[in-house]
């Protein structure tokens, strides 16, 4: 028992905490502008499956991130168009594009592979080393397993913080999503403002969905985000839509998973079932605990209407 | 001068500047209703102008029509001697015209700062410059002597702070001639002076001001010139005379009195006056406190009386009315109505027990304004016959023929039957409102500013319904902030600070200077 206790669990509860980290900070930015973004998973799954298929292809995992990324940002701007243009329910669109993300990603899988179920192995994102760092008590021996995605991921936190706090973009971004009429009249292109939040949204959500199949499994399995996005949405809605607190979430949820999985390896006498549902479980006593409220931004959900 | 006289001499235009804003013939129509009728109206540059009418009059649809937020069927805009056309606000804003709105447009999570400049934030390296914006903004608040601190939340000030950043906003974006309609409404009265002084500032640098509001006193107080509507069409307009202005004097009163008629076209109603034959107890609070800012307080309100609550805004009134209501959880004490504990009924059965309740909000807690006016009209007995049979079938005919009684018996104005509410004019939601809770032949009445937002006719006749109430043996609970309402209805009042009961008299035997000090906690 003393083993699920150790340094390992606060490294790979890290590791699992990433895609959650890029998911939900996607989801920020997207909500923040007053559009609900419950497509996280779908574009996740996107991500994940462009990211391995263009690995395969073209053999590099950069290209492969960059497909995500591209796809994320396709599917973003489909989503921007439903819900900001067409003014569709932004849970209904949002659930469209979840659902068709999940048939189409396992019917590519045979049609690319020719096998159900799982692409083969791609090549994975090496581990960047920095000199030194493996001589840094406690932090080194997380520092020396970092991917070019743990950075992007952990900086991540900073640079949306400075976006949506500290720019002109990111004050428009917020009043499209706390007072659009206000915004509007003093000449902030909410409908354009609104895109291009839910277009990185997608982007970044892919982003989470590559760490799942580049860097972490280095394959690509139906469904294998498993609810990841959701996850990634209830740390944005725990973290109370600020960008520190929601990196606190995502660790939170990251390290339960880690947890069930020591928990597993170690033997722990629960139902397999149970571990696997803990993060889940922890999210689910979080939200209900936890939220205060009144912290979501005010016109979140509100279309707006340009005259 | 009569208005007539005063009308001939500002058409001769004697010798004048140029106003700064010229209307001529503005006319707006709602499927039959005539908002505006060929409107003349000229703001004299560094004036305040004063726009007076009953409910419904079309004041505000006359100055959404100059801010460029709906468009005239007919007539013209006249800026500085140019003719103009605005497609929005934001034309009409770079001729230099702004409005602060019944409704505020304030993002509550942004800082006064952020609120200003954004459209338009100033940038250092490539990100927003939050000190200069902050500097600046605090800049022009001082320059014209606003109270204000650039760096303080919105959504954390009070309404009449929000109101002067309001203000800020359209000066900050080169307004120089400034609409506020009914910008008192939603006051304290020390806020009002404090508007006033901004108002008296912005004037004395050159702004022009248009000013709504209902208040004969505010209008003679503030306004150098004044324009009467009726059914949307001017009919009367004079400039007014420093003597006239004088609290108190002969003159003073002849031009309260001549705006009165020219508004309703009769004079007013007499204040009702007072009967002492108040009967049992109907309510009874003993104990109440909500563990928060409320109580422990006692109160007790019998039938025939009218118990009049005061105090400055924020000191208990709002908690203390939902604690009665039913909306906020009671935590020690009993609330009796006819002699039976309600604290932990639900708010529908204490309305089935003979409670009314006019609302202080009436957006947030009596009307939805999307729906149709019969709706709004049975919210509250919609669950109860003649508006249910069998507990579940409502009877549209019954709910139907109740809505036209009390739109004929309150004289609320209505495009038509099947309008919803948000397409009344905000006085008339109010008395459709004040007119739905006194049919209901209530044991209990809680009116809660129920004469936010009527013109002075329509404030006569909801005193009158008050006092026809308590005649007819029900309790009357007034909470106002306005005192000079409180006094001159209640038998008894009650002064609340700091969520309990500072003092208490009869209206006789009291005056505004003991319940003032009861109000503030100074000596007394
Ligand atoms: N959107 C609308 N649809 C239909 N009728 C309208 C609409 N807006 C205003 N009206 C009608 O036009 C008339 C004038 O309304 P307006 O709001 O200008 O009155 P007001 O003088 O500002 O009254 P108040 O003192 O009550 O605010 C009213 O009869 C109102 O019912
Ligand atoms: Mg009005």
């Amino acid at each position: 028992m003393a083993d699920v206790f150790s340094i390992n669990l606060v490294v790979s509860g890290i590791y699992l905490s990433m895609p959650l980290i890029l998911a939900a900070f996607g989801g920020l930015l997207s909500e923040r502008s007053g559009v609900i973004n419950m497509a996280l998973e779908g574009e996740m799954l996107f991500g994940a499956f462009s990211a391995v298929a263009f690995t395969w292809w073209l053999g590099s995992p950069w290209l492969g991130l960059l497909a995500a990324l591209m796809t994320g940002a396709l599917i973003g701007a489909i989503h921007a168009w439903l819900s900001v243009t067409l003014r569709a329910n932004q849970i209904v669109a949002a659930t469209a594009i979840n659902l068709i993300a999940s048939g189409l990603t396992a019917a590519l899988i045979e049609t690319v592979w020719g096998k159900p179920g799982v692409s083969p192995s791609v090549r994975k994102f090496g581990i960047v080393h920095i000199p030194l760092a493996g001589h840094l008590p406690f932090l080194g021996r997380i520092v020396e397993r970092l991917t070019v995605l743990d950075w992007a991921g952990l900086l991540l936190a900073p640079i949306v913080w400075i976006v949506l706090f500290r720019t002109s973009f990111g004050l428009r971004l917020r009043s499209c999503g706390e007072g659009p009429e206000a915004a509007a009249s003093v000449g902030v292109a909410v409908i354009s403002v609104r895109y291009r939040a839910v277009i990185l949204s997608g982007m970044l959500a892919a982003a989470g969905g590559a760490y799942l199949s580049l860097a972490q499994v280095g394959v690509f399995q139906r469904n294998i985000t498993g609810g990841r996005g959701y996850l990634a949405l209830a740390a944005m809605i725990f973290g109370k839509w600020r960008p520190v607190p929601v990196l606190g979430a995502c660790l939170l949820f990251g390290l339960a998973d880690a947890f069930q999985f020591r928990a597993q390896v170690a033997g722990v006498n629960l139902p397999h079932d149970l571990l696997l549902a803990l993060p889940y479980l922890v999210a689910l006593v979080a939200l209900a605990t936890f939220v205060g409220r009144a912290s979501a931004p005010a016109a979140i959900g509100k279309h707006f209407i340009k005259d | 001068m009569t208005l007539d006289a005063v009308s001939a001499d500002l058409a001769a235009g004697a010798g004048a500047p140029a106003p700064a804003v010229r209307l001529r013939g503005i006319s707006k129509s709602y499927r039959g209703v005539r908002a505006n009728d060929a409107i003349d109206l000229d703001l004299r540059a560094g004036s305040v102008h004063g726009l007076l009418g009953e409910n419904g009059a079309g004041k505000s649809t006359l100055v959404k029509i100059l801010f460029g937020l709906i468009q005239p069927d007919a007539g013209t805009i006249e800026v500085a001697g140019t003719l103009r056309r605005w497609r929005s606000p934001r034309d009409a804003l770079a001729a230099g015209i702004g409005m602060v709105q019944q409704h505020f447009s304030l993002i509550a999570d942004f800082s006064v700062a952020e609120n200003l400049v954004l459209g338009a934030e100033p940038r250092r390296h490539g990100l927003l410059d939050r000190r200069r914006a902050e500097r600046e903004v605090q800049a022009l608040a001082d320059r014209y002597g606003f109270r204000l601190d650039a760096s303080r939340r919105v959504g954390e000030l009070a309404v009449g702070a929000r109101q002067r950043v309001e203000i800020l906003k359209a000066l900050h974006r080169g307004a120089s001639t400034l609409i506020l309609d009914e910008p008192t409404a939603a006051l304290a009265p020390q806020e009002v002076d404090e508007l006033f002084g901004v108002v008296a500032e912005l004037r004395a640098q050159g702004c022009t001001i248009v000013l709504i509001t209902h208040k004969l006193a505010e209008i003679v107080a503030m306004c150098d010139d004044v324009t009467v509507l009726r059914d949307g069409a001017v009919v009367g307009e004079r400039t007014i005379a420093a003597h006239e202005r004088e609290p108190g004097s002969a003159a003073r009163d002849a031009l309260e009195a001549e705006l009165a008629i020219a508004m309703v076209g009769r004079s007013l109603p007499d204040p009702p006056s007072r009967q002492h034959s108040a009967g049992v107890t109907v309510l009874e609070l003993r104990g109440v406190a909500d563990g928060h800012g409320l109580g422990p307080l006692d109160l007790v309100v019998r039938s025939g009386e009218i118990v009049g609550v005061a105090g400055v805004e924020g000191n208990g009134q709002t908690e203390l009315i939902e604690a009665i209501v039913g909306v906020r959880r009671v935590r020690a004490g009993r609330i009796e109505l006819d002699g039976t504990d309600v604290s932990r009924w639900s708010v529908r059965r204490r309305l089935a027990a003979g409670l009314a309740h006019i609302a202080e909000d009436r957006h947030a807690g009596a009307v939805a304004l999307d729906m149709p006016l019969v709706d709004n009209c049975v919210l509250g007995s919609h669950d109860r016959p003649p508006f249910t049979r069998q507990r579940v079938r409502l009877v549209r005919r019954e709910m139907t023929r109740f809505t036209r009684e009390v739109i004929a018996h309150h004289q609320v104005r209505v495009p038509s039957l099947d309008a919803t509410v948000g397409q009344l004019s905000g006085g008339n939601q109010q008395k459709l409102v004040v007119g739905r809770e006194v049919s209901r032949a209530p044991r209990l009445l809680v009116a809660a500013q129920p004469t936010r937002g009527l013109d002075v006719g329509a404030t006569a006749f909801v005193h009158g319904e008050l006092a026809a109430l308590r005649a007819a043996g029900c309790a009357v609970l007034l909470v106002s902030l306005d005192l000079t309402e409180v006094m001159a209805l209640s038998d008894r009042i009650v002064v609340m600070r700091d969520g309990a009961i500072a003092g208490e008299a009869r209206a006789e035997d009291t005056d505004v200077i003991q319940l003032g000090s009861w109000m503030t906690g100074a000596g007394g």
